[in-house]
């Protein structure tokens, strides 16, 4: 899952890129609203943890733009105001959900999760093809209750496989999850992470086909 | 007025109108009495009167003077009264009595009396006071005159006065028994919106500071509810700045804490994941920055918080020459390091022999939280200038940067407010507490923008 953090406080900034990485994410972050609207132009997030109070464009005006370009990743609204008012803007602007600083780290990692989960419309946080079970909280993979141990790049592209539930997912889509601008991913690099993962899943009752001119498939396999 | 006892407005009216109403009843009553007792004697004096020429119809006329015609007898029956025996004596010029039943004086101004006038007096004799009438009767056909005079007890008109005093006071003191009652209910009713309002006002919670409705109340208080409402809407704004001051200073809190808490946590994960290695630095070095940020920000909302309270300060005589010389020194190595120029155009004048009577640690604060913000947010060029202007020091701290719209600087003076372009550290409480300090010394802050001057500038106007 790729992650954007609007937020100008720097120590704020980074701790919530850590807590976030630490979760497998990928993570990007931008300190005014001018560089967020910017970030979403030339990269694809599945949700933005935006700040409203803001330099340049305060959270509102950005959330508003990201919505009337037809953006619709998920948004997270973290402020540090909490009268009803606020939240009642925030979310009627476009914000999934929000969340008042300061806060538990693993409130903020689970509302995340509620959001995806909600917006992919699969409210089950575990994904299973065949005998196969991928924790998307824990981000643990278990074949028959025995546990396969995955990187967290594996997971993050395991996760995407699981999530499309057979359909294909394109290559493009599993770069921009993978990457961040701190780490470029590549192309070549995701048929290095699929090669892993095929080794890992051999004889699993499941197999990674390659759909061409797509990308990737996880599938049932007979 | 006694400002220490509160007055009653009930009782001052009771007792007002109270004595209003005594005294002019007291003198209504007093003037009928005396207007009926007039008339009284009036009627019995002309009764007496025409006594009196009854009997002068009984006189005959010799050449040498008058005769009495009737007997005794006949004179008592013309004047006749049942209430009081009357006295009477006719007498001829010689003063021989022609008959009567007793002896009557006559007073010594009775010769100057023209015939057939009724001279009338008060006469004292054996049978006790008596009012007498006499009158001098005269004939053409005779040279003599009569007098005849004609008395009665002035018993018969005190018994009068008695009857017209009863008729006229009782029935003043039985008005009084409902008046009094009734000017009592007439001042409850006229005061009663008075005190609806009163009870309408004290009957409210602690909390409600609405607007008294103007509606219901008299015309004479509307003045002084106007007023209260004036203080209500005054009390509900400053609650209203006070409330919004502690939210926004919560939130300001808030983003560097939740830094704080995630980076916290952070380290605390990987020194378990990694007992061995090192800390962060960058985690290290930001907690570090949020800690001084958070520090920062407390130590404003105390000074800020202070200077409210503050009434009065110690003032004392500094030498501005060596005041603006340690201002050099301070800030002119900092902004050498920032690869800033720092101006300073300091009138000659200002900077001779003039002492300035203020408090310098506070003046310091004002000038190097203005210094420190044009060194910030301000243009490359930061220039600090000190003129005297009649019986004021003007301090003036100016940048050419961007600087802000005209519209925005009554926001600048607002706790909290930053602008579009806020810059990562500072709170938008440095302009504020520098305006309040310089209230504090008597002195005013302005802000200066485009096109006015090249950049912002804020000025520090003190008394001299």
């Amino acid at each position: 899952m790729r992650v954007l953090i609007v937020e100008d406080d720097s120590a704020l900034r980074l701790g919530l890129k850590r807590t976030l990485l630490a979760e497998g994410w990928q993570v990007d972050t931008v300190d005014n609203g001018d560089l967020a609207l910017s970030a979403t132009l030339t990269e694809s997030y599945d949700i933005a943890v935006l700040d409203l109070s803001l330099p340049k464009m305060d959270g509102i005006s950005v959330l508003k733009q990201w919505r009337s370009k037809g953006l619709k990743h998920a948004v997270l609204i973290l402020t540090a105001r909490d009268e009803l008012q606020d939240r009642i803007l925030g979310l009627n602007s476009g914000g999934d959900d929000y969340l008042t600083k300061p806060f538990e780290p693993p409130e903020l990692i689970a509302r995340i999760r509620a959001i995806v989960r909600r917006r992919t419309g699969n409210m089950n946080p575990i994904l299973r093809i065949g005998e196969l079970a991928f924790n998307t909280e824990s981000r643990e993979l278990f074949h028959n209750e025995q546990r396969i141990l995955v990187s967290p790049r594996e997971a993050t592209l395991l996760e995407l496989l699981m999530g499309a539930c057979g359909q294909a997912v394109p290559k493009g889509r599993i770069v921009s999850a993978m990457s961040s601008w701190d780490t470029n991913f590549t192309a070549n690099a995701v048929e290095i992470y699929i090669l892993k993962l095929r080794r890992k899943l051999a004889n699993k009752g499941v197999a990674i086909t390659t759909v061409r001119g797509t990308g990737y498939a996880l599938e049932e396999s007979s | 007025m006694n400002i220490f006892k509160p007055e009653s407005l009930r009782r001052n009216l009771v007792l007002t109108f109270i004595w209003l109403w005594v005294a002019s009843a007291l003198a209504a009553t007093l003037v009928a009495f005396w207007l009926a007792g007039r008339s009284a004697q009036i009627s019995f004096d002309r009764i007496l009167k025409d006594d009196a020429l009854a009997l002068a119809t009984q006189l005959d006329w010799d050449p040498l003077g008058p005769v009495f015609a009737a007997d005794t007898h006949t004179a008592d029956y013309l004047i006749f009264d049942s209430l009081s025996p009357s006295r009477f004596m006719v007498i001829n010029q010689n003063g021989k009595k022609l008959i009567g039943n007793a002896l009557l004086s006559l007073p010594p101004s009775a010769d100057q009396q023209k015939a057939g006038v009724p001279l009338f007096f008060d006469s004292d004799t054996d049978n006790g006071s008596l009012r007498v009438v006499a009158i001098r009767i005269e004939n053409k056909q005779s040279r003599g005159y009569a007098w005849v005079v004609v008395g009665e007890s002035q018993a018969k008109r005190n018994q009068i006065s008695k009857e017209l005093a009863a008729a006229i006071f009782l029935p003043a003191i039985g008005l009084a028994v409902f008046i009094v009652p009734l000017l009592f209910a007439g001042i409850r009713y006229g005061l009663a919106p008075a005190n609806a309002i009163n009870d309408a006002v004290s009957l409210r919670g602690i909390d409600d500071l609405s607007a008294i409705p103007l509606s219901q109340v008299p015309i004479e208080l509307r003045g002084l509810i106007s007023h209260i409402n004036d203080l209500l809407q005054r009390l509900q704004e400053a609650i209203a700045h006070e409330r919004r001051f502690i939210s926004d200073a919560a939130h300001q809190l808030r983003t560097p804490l939740a830094g704080i808490k995630l980076l916290v946590d952070d380290l605390m994960r990987t020194s378990q994941a990694s007992p061995n290695a090192p800390p962060d630095q960058e985690v290290l070095s930001e907690l570090s920055k949020a800690s001084a940020r958070v520090t920062q920000l407390v130590k404003q909302l105390l000074t800020l918080a202070r200077s409210e309270g503050v009434n009065s300060i110690e003032m004392s005589a500094i030498e501005l020459g060596s005041f603006v010389r340690d201002i050099k020194n301070q800030w002119e190595p900092i902004f050498r390091k920032s690869s800033k120029e720092f101006n300073l155009n300091l009138d000659p004048i200002a900077l001779g022999e003039i002492q300035l009577k203020t408090n310098a640690t506070l003046l310091k604060e004002i000038l190097t939280n203005l210094i420190d913000n044009a060194l910030n947010y301000g243009g490359m060029i930061v220039s600090f200038e000190l003129t005297q202007h009649e019986q004021s020091v003007l301090f003036k701290v100016r940048d050419n940067g961007e600087g802000v719209l005209a519209s925005d600087i009554e926001k600048m003076l607002t706790p909290f407010w930053r602008g579009q372009d806020h810059a990562q550290h500072g709170v938008g409480l440095g302009l504020p507490i520098a305006q309040k300090t310089c209230s504090l010394l008597g002195g005013t802050l302005s802000i200066q923008v485009r096109p006015e001057v090249e950049g912002t500038q804020v000025t520090v106007k003190l008394p001299l």
